[in-house]
């Protein structure tokens, strides 16, 4: 990547930057599934009260916010909504695609959906890479107060994509793939884990961005988030102890059928220090292994599926968000916590 | 990382020109695990050894890694390798070879890349070579098969990637702290032990490079992947042995790389590898097909290498001992056949003494 191109490649919408006191605070959303006409609004009602409370200095959506718009004109006016907490008050935002991303909308395409996150509201800096796979793949650099020329922080977002019909020629069978040519010997009905994968170019995107923001600002800590896990996430759930698991694994783990070695390339470019990502809305659980820690970031819709159980309480019981927050001097140990709804709205007991 | 097309030459240029000759198939027999020093071994392994490469007359002889023993004085390095290519050197049949992760011990205290140095400078016909220091590894290679003596396109390209050492230079590369190891205890583990470096992301780019270079020269070009150890994803041929076809015998636990390094689903997303193949577990002989590429295991030839776990019985420690062997058609590049020789039907057992 040359020097031009990295600067196109770092430039937001708007500045993002540690505040004068140090500090940089990031809290996602994720799975917000909302739509049109309202629904259980105790999803919006959390959210603002969360950012209120904790005045957050970048809001990230981790994959399936809007969904059922029929128009382009419905979409933005659905994500004003859900966004005028962030819009109100200034707080840049951006957003990285669910599986569900393309049922945003009935009349617009992946690429327009995109368009509209982008062009239609003042402080939403998410970007797009042109010619790789998905969408939702870029960086937003954070800024050192102390010196503003300076990168002290990355967010990287990668599109995780839709459903797995598009990768060619592989089907799944119990939770894991085959070829076509297999499947004809196989037992019918097999669902799970229908989602794509981060694809080899978008790895080799984030390799070279990495390698190339190194040679100018030298190793730069990063976060990253996508929609779907690492397989990798498994590592945390089976070794709680050893990778100091906070948080807790409610349903299992689903994610895309083919191991993307994105963990393993972060781990090797050695930037990445925090790897979150939302889809299963009962998981809240972040451990540590190779020195990344990796956790899901939750579920804020209250539209979206819950854990079984009889009343609104219970059903809703692992609804939130998660927070990190930084400190310019000491990056590395950010503090990480999940903030639960029912801290913030009423839940039911019947 | 791009590649040029005069760096891609640079590349497919070998100490041989392999092609399909007149009979229009093209044999390579893989031979992994020898484990032994050319001085106190059993004498079976090299007999079984010249005798499968006398009988199957192959184009091409792989080694898959893990030539020595134990660690080799520096003295006697340069005749361990001799004893080792003495058999395809007598024949005029062209070899070469990826790393496993006792190879450091083919010279004690020599480093790897003099060792690649060594060996393609004292073994006349190893074609072993590596692409340089900008990438992990040691045996990163490039062999195209053209489709014959006369013609330049390529009929199939084998692909070796050094797949490392053990992980502590993992651990040291990336400052794991060992975390890596520490999972190694504990109670419940997403893959059997994973004691291994892995392929590396540059390696796995420069596949992928390498791999479009290719293709924009010579069109979509069907590949064979060569590693020691192989990909994570092997494991799914022990969970569904009859969905994936798996012939032959997964008679231990598939022991793979630390991490998935990725290899597999960059392989599968290029979609030019038609099979994955490695050693590394020497009795594990299975191939099976996923997401329509081939995975195989090359088994062990070295009879002082670990067996399976019968240790009282000589025939059935040493009962998968063998070589797979794979033959292409000139005009079925993509079905070709790919087939376990077992040395037991090339050397007789030793008599047991009770």
């Amino acid at each position: 990547m040359t020097e031009n191109e990295l600067r196109e490649t770092l430039k937001t919408k708007k500045p993002i930057a540690f505040k004068r006191d140090g500090t940089f605070r990031v809290l996602f959303f994720s799975d917000i599934h909302c739509f049109l006409d309202g629904g259980d609004m105790r999803s919006l009602d959390a959210m603002e009260k969360m950012i209120e409370e904790k005045s957050p200095d970048l809001v990230l959506w981790a994959g399936d916010g809007p969904a059922g718009a029929k128009t382009r004109d419905d979409l933005i006016k659905l994500i004003k909504v859900f966004s005028l907490p962030m819009e109100s008050r200034g707080i840049p935002w951006a957003v990285t695609n669910g599986n569900h991303a393309s049922a945003a909308c009935r009349d617009l395409s992946l690429e327009e959906i995109e368009d509209v996150f982008e062009k239609c509201f003042d402080f939403c800096v998410t970007k797009h890479v042109e010619g790789i796979h998905g969408n939702t793949n870029y960086v937003l650099p954070v800024y050192s107060t102390k010196d503003p020329s300076r990168i002290a922080l990355n967010v990287f977002s990668l599109d995780t994509g839709n459903d797995m019909s598009d990768i060619d020629g592989v089907r799944i069978v119990r939770g894991r793939i085959c070829s076509d040519v297999i499947k004809r010997a196989l037992p019918v009905g097999v669902t799970a884990h229908n989602y794509d994968i981060i694809r080899f170019d978008q790895l080799a995107w984030y390799w070279d961005v990495s390698s190339s923001v190194e040679k100018i600002n030298g190793k730069t800590p990063a976060i990253m988030f996508t929609h779907c896990c690492p397989h990798e996430a498994k590592i945390i759930r089976d070794n709680p102890e050893e990778t100091k698991m906070v948080g807790n694994f409610t349903e299992g783990i689903r994610t895309g059928p083919l191991n993307s070695g994105v963990f393993a390339t972060v781990v090797e470019r050695g930037d990445v220090i925090g790897f979150y990502f939302g889809h299963n809305h009962n998981n809240t659980a972040e451990g540590t292994y190779c020195g990344i820690r990796m956790g899901y970031v939750g579920s804020v819709g209250y539209e979206g599926y819950g854990v079984s159980g009889h009343t609104d309480a219970e059903k809703n019981k692992y609804r939130g968000a998660r927070l990190l927050s930084f400190k310019e001097d000491d990056i590395l140990n950010y503090s990480s916590e999940y903030l639960y709804s029912s801290d913030y709205v009423k839940h039911y007991n019947s | 990382m791009s590649i040029t097309q005069n760096e891609l030459k640079r590349i497919l240029s070998n100490k041989f020109r392999l092609s399909f000759g007149t009979r229009g198939t093209f044999r390579i027999l893989l031979f992994s695990d020898f484990h032994s020093h050319y001085k106190h071994q059993d004498p079976r392994t090299y007999e079984a050894f010249e005798k499968i490469i006398d009988d199957k007359n192959p184009d091409l002889v792989y080694l898959m890694g893990d030539l020595p023993g134990g660690p080799v004085k520096p003295a006697e390095a340069v005749e361990m390798l001799s004893a080792l290519s003495r058999p395809m050197d007598k024949r005029g049949i062209p070899w070469t070879l990826v790393f496993g992760n006792h190879d450091d011990s083919i010279c004690r205290g020599m480093p790897m890349d003099r060792i690649e140095k060594l060996m393609e400078k004292k073994c006349p016909n190893c074609m072993i070579k590596n692409y340089g220091k900008k990438i992990h590894g040691y045996s990163n290679h490039a062999i195209p098969v053209y489709r014959s003596e006369s013609d330049d396109s390529i009929s199939f390209i084998l692909y070796g990637l050094d797949a490392g050492r053990d992980i502590s230079a993992m651990n040291e590369d990336y400052e794991l702290n060992g975390d890596i190891i520490e999972f190694l205890s504990a109670p419940k583990r997403l893959t059997a032990r994973r004691r291994f470096d892995i392929v590396r992301f540059d390696q796995v780019i420069w596949y992928w490079e390498l791999s479009k270079a290719v293709e924009t020269m010579n069109g979509k070009t069907p590949a064979l992947v060569m590693t020691h150890s192989g990909v994570q994803e092997l494991r799914v041929l022990g969970d569904f042995p009859k969905n994936l076809d798996v012939d032959g015998e997964l008679a231990e636990e598939i022991k793979v790389g630390a991490i998935n390094s990725g290899l597999f689903t960059a392989g599968f997303q290029r979609g030019d590898v038609i099979g994955f193949y490695c050693g590394h577990n020497h009795v594990n002989t299975g191939e099976g097909k996923y997401c329509g590429i081939r995975f195989g295991y090359a088994g062990s030839i070295g009879y002082d290498a670990y067996g399976t776990k019968k240790p009282h019985s000589d025939r059935e420690r040493n009962r998968l001992r063998g070589a797979r062997m794979l033959t292409f058609d000139r005009d079925d590049i993509i079905n070709y056949r790919s087939e376990y020789i077992y040395a037991s039907d090339y050397v007789a057992p030793v008599i047991e003494v009770k």
